[in-house]
């Protein structure tokens, strides 16, 4: 097990040094002077100030020393400044990263709390009007696009077009925990849930093909036939065979949560990383655009490997 | 016709038919259908509700929102099914030829690829369009490098799996080409996982390319995509909301139909995963 643990680790370490290589070249490969960029559009720029500044960048240097240089920088947390800020890097990815995190966070386990019950459910209700009911659900939370849900929630819960007898919940805005907790929690659930419901049709649909799978065992006949009630092997066997290969799918599914925050913190104004990347490629912001990606790429690889290894602990075949 | 025969029974694909035919026109003949002009700005109809002139109303600036719709859709799709043809290209060669030749050479291969898994997807599209200039093209490019892992990787482990069996080591034995080994022999026993990852893949690059251009990254205007049409109509919910409504319909609608047709081909193509779904 502990073997397994540094072996999965250790290919990690690995998927992060070549994601930052990629990320460090791409930047550095993309046509046009951040030199010129920076001073501004002006067309003829002082030729000494360009100079100047180019050293300041350490962007004389050949490009192998300027990568070791990055890569060295990096390794301490230091991923440079940014040009539209002035602040370094780190700053403001370190203030927005977790607001990110706690929108991802939430969507995933609100996610789950409704994939797996509503999988079993439609499983054990198998051609039944409410199988289809909860089936066609789920082919439809998976071609919705989050922005579309977002809105969707917008007009039917903040602008109350129906004119529900519901209290209305704010659209957009970011209240901090520490200054109003009921506030703060207002403005998540509705982010939340729009990034959560595409996540769930996904968990719903692998756990009722896996549960499906499960329920047709030999296993399954021979507990029956020995007389266990049937919610004993549902629950007992049934489910707890079912949900392995789900693990797999949330794990696939990590990169499309975290892309889905980029779009979500969008159409709800969440102050996130997401939100910051968008701005940092509108201004051509390249340290910070290059610092976000890493980030959330960096993000992407560790849950990944988290995934990986609740999936050894719970098949011991997988490892 | 055995082919036929099961897809017209096959619920899914009837649906994502009726969808998915009109759609087809509309690629086509999008600009003749348009009932106005839609570029044509008109600030005086600004936000204007449905009327005979403008069927679904006028955006912010007063253009007719059906023709932008009719005309948008183009880009959109171009993207998805240009970029899915070549990561379709370029998976199957890279796959097929990591699975033929197996060993160092196919690992290294496959785990080349894999390192384009190691990004969400949409970050490397923002990055790289980010960096490079949006545009239908550089969009295309970037679904094309995104998706092409997916494919290397079911015609690789489809390859492995014929290539053990008795007839290929026969048509080795005799002498066949390298060739015709390849794309006579291996290609149509492994073509039917990757014709499902197909419309999966479509399906992908639709919701990619219309959330760059929700953030403003993918088609530029004046030129309308939905997704586009998504991100402007924002700073009016309040104001219109069928305005956000239309392209969101135009726009799950299609994504919907390509998703159930790629579980259609699932169902009909791959009978042992039947009912599975």
């Amino acid at each position: 097990m502990t073997r397994f643990i540094l072996r999965r680790s250790a290919i990690a370490v690995l998927l992060l040094f070549v994601v930052s290589s990629i990320v460090f070249l791409t930047v550095h490969m993309m046509p046009g002077d951040p030199v010129l960029l920076m001073l501004g559009t002006d067309s003829n720029p002082d030729p000494q100030a360009v100079e100047a500044l180019r050293r300041e960048l350490g962007l004389d240097q050949p490009i192998l020393t300027q990568y070791a240089n990055w890569m060295l920088h990096a390794l301490q947390g230091n991923l440079g400044t940014s040009y539209s800020e002035h602040v370094p890097v780190m700053q403001s990815i370190g203030s927005r990263l977790p607001r990110t995190l706690e929108l991802a966070g939430v969507s995933l386990l609100l996610a789950c709390l409704i994939g797996l019950p509503l999988g079993v459910l439609s499983a054990l209700r198998r051609g039944k009007f409410s199988d289809l009911v909860m089936t066609t659900g789920a082919s439809l939370g998976t071609s919705i696009p989050v922005y579309v849900l977002g809105y969707l929630l917008i007009i039917l819960f903040s602008l109350n077009v129906f004119g529900w007898n519901i209290p209305t919940l704010p659209s957009s805005g970011y209240v901090n925990f520490s200054k109003s907790p009921s506030a703060h929690f207002q403005r998540l659930l509705l982010p939340a849930v729009a990034l959560a419901l595409g996540l769930a049709a996904s968990i719903m649909r692998m756990t009722r093909s896996s549960m499906l799978d499960a329920l047709s065992a030999e296993s399954v006949r021979a507990l029956r036939a020995k007389g266990l009630p049937e919610h004993n092997v549902i629950i007992r066997h049934v489910i707890r065979n079912a949900f392995i290969p789900v693990v797999t799918v949330i794990g696939l599914q990590m990169g499309n949560l975290i892309g889905g925050t980029v779009l979500c913190e969008t159409v709800f104004n969440w102050p996130g990383l997401a939100t910051l990347l968008v701005k940092a490629i509108n201004q051509r912001d390249y340290p910070l655009i290059q610092g976000c990606i890493l980030v959330m790429s960096s993000v992407f690889i560790l849950t990944n490997m988290v995934v990986d290894i609740i999936y050894g602990v719970l098949d011991p075949r997988a490892r | 016709m055995d082919f036929l025969k099961r897809s017209m029974k096959n619920k899914k694909f009837v649906f994502s038919m009726v969808v998915l035919v009109p759609l087809v026109f509309v690629i086509l003949f999008g600009p003749q259908l348009a009932p106005n002009d839609p570029l044509a700005m008109n600030t005086s109809s600004a936000l204007a509700p449905s009327s005979s002139q403008y069927p679904l109303g006028t955006d912010e600036y007063g253009r007719c929102i059906l023709s932008r719709l009719l005309v948008g859709v183009r880009p959109s799709m171009t993207v998805a099914l240009f970029g899915t043809l070549g990561a379709f290209a370029a998976g199957l060669l890279l796959g097929i030829f990591a699975g033929y030749l197996g060993g160092k050479i196919g690992g290294a291969i496959m785990r080349a690829v894999d390192v384009i898994l190691c990004f969400p997807p949409i970050l490397l599209a923002m990055m790289v369009v980010g960096l490079w200039g949006a545009g239908v093209r550089n969009l295309t490019v970037v679904v094309a490098i995104l998706y092409t892992p997916h494919f290397t990787r079911i015609a690789y482990s489809s390859t492995i799996k014929v290539r053990k069996m008795e007839f290929v080591e026969n048509e080795i034995s005799i002498g066949a080409t390298l060739n015709r080994v390849l794309f006579g022999t291996i290609f149509p026993n492994i073509f039917s996982p990757l014709v499902i990852q197909i419309s999966l893949t479509v399906s992908s690059a639709i919701l990619l390319e219309s959330g760059l251009s929700f953030l403003g990254l993918g088609v530029q205007p004046p030129d309308p995509s939905w997704g586009q049409m998504i991100g402007d109509a924002r700073n009016f919910l309040s104001v219109d909301v069928m305005y956000t409504v239309w392209p969101s319909l135009f726009l799950s609608l299609t994504i919907l139909a390509t998703n159930l047709m790629g579980d259609a081909l699932r169902d009909i193509l791959d009978p042992k995963l039947r009912d599975s779904f």
